[in-house]
């Protein structure tokens, strides 16, 4: 497996979808290779994990109350 | 101790109120993050996020416990945002195809293997907010329903309407303009 056809799947890999003999290969390749690949594999998983993380939002106390009063119009 | 949501759902569907007003508090974030996301707009989350809550408490009855409660109130949220934006507008159909990298190798940065939670500052959430919100919308709808909310790709691809090719092309597109936009915003500075 060289680094075109690595770079090609690194999203299927990210998610799982490759089938594990293929997954063996990629794994290993991105292991010991210090190229392009390499680099996009882990910059773009780091960015995933970065952003599943981030939670930044919390549920205003209007807002809650907003809803807390519409539910208790409701029959 | 404090109750599952199975019993506040069970407390709800009793008759109950303040059981449900629970419920809201222990999920209202989450559902407002999805709809924020989704939406792009605060008034417009706002009401999307109301309107989730009463269709759940409409039909509460129906919740048949095969998921968590969270993801059966996170699928009407998606499903409530969705119908809005196609009442903005049709959803884009253009395809980008997802280029394949042909930049040649850096040195990987420090940021790619440090542990998230060393990473995430107030100012990088707030930029990785400012990042999502900036993506075209057919690649951000993408990208906050399968990366975010941990939806399957034919989960994504049937709330769409658009092929499973088409959300992986879309969501490989969106993670790397996100992975640019980061790998900037670290180069100028911003994770120190």
């Amino acid at each position: 497996m060289n680094c075109a056809e690595v770079l090609r799947l690194i999203h299927e890999l990210l998610d799982g979808d490759l089938p594990p003999a293929a997954e063996r290969r990629l794994s290993a390749h991105l292991e010991e290779c210090t190229g392009a690949c390499r680099y996009h594999y882990l910059t773009i998983r780091a960015t995933v994990r970065l952003h599943h993380a981030n939670q930044p939002y919390v549920l205003r106390p209007t807002l809650l109350e907003t809803i807390l009063h519409a539910i208790e119009k409701e029959p | 101790m404090e109750a599952s949501d199975r019993v506040l759902i069970e407390r709800t569907l009793a008759g109950n109120k303040d059981a449900f007003g629970e419920l809201v508090a222990r999920h209202g974030a989450g559902v407002y993050t999805l709809c924020r996301r989704l939406l792009g707009d605060e008034t417009e989350a706002d009401d999307a996020v109301q309107d989730t809550f009463l269709q759940a408490y409409r039909k509460l009855d129906t919740f048949r416990g095969d998921s968590a409660f969270s993801t059966w109130l996170h699928r009407i949220a998606a499903n409530e945002c969705l119908m809005r934006l196609r009442r903005r507008r049709p959803l884009l159909s253009t395809e980008t195809p997802a280029e394949e990298e042909k930049a040649p190798p850096r040195d990987i940065p420090d940021w790619a293997n440090a542990p998230v939670d060393e990473l995430l500052t107030k100012e990088l959430r707030e930029e990785l907010e400012r990042a999502v919100e900036s993506l075209p919308e057919h690649y951000r709808t993408v990208f906050v329903l399968r990366d975010l909310e941990n939806e399957s790709t034919e989960e994504v691809a049937r709330q769409l309407g658009i092929s499973i090719p088409a959300v992986k092309t879309r969501l490989h597109r969106a993670r790397t303009m996100l992975r640019d936009r980061l790998r900037e915003y670290m180069d100028n500075g911003g994770g120190r």
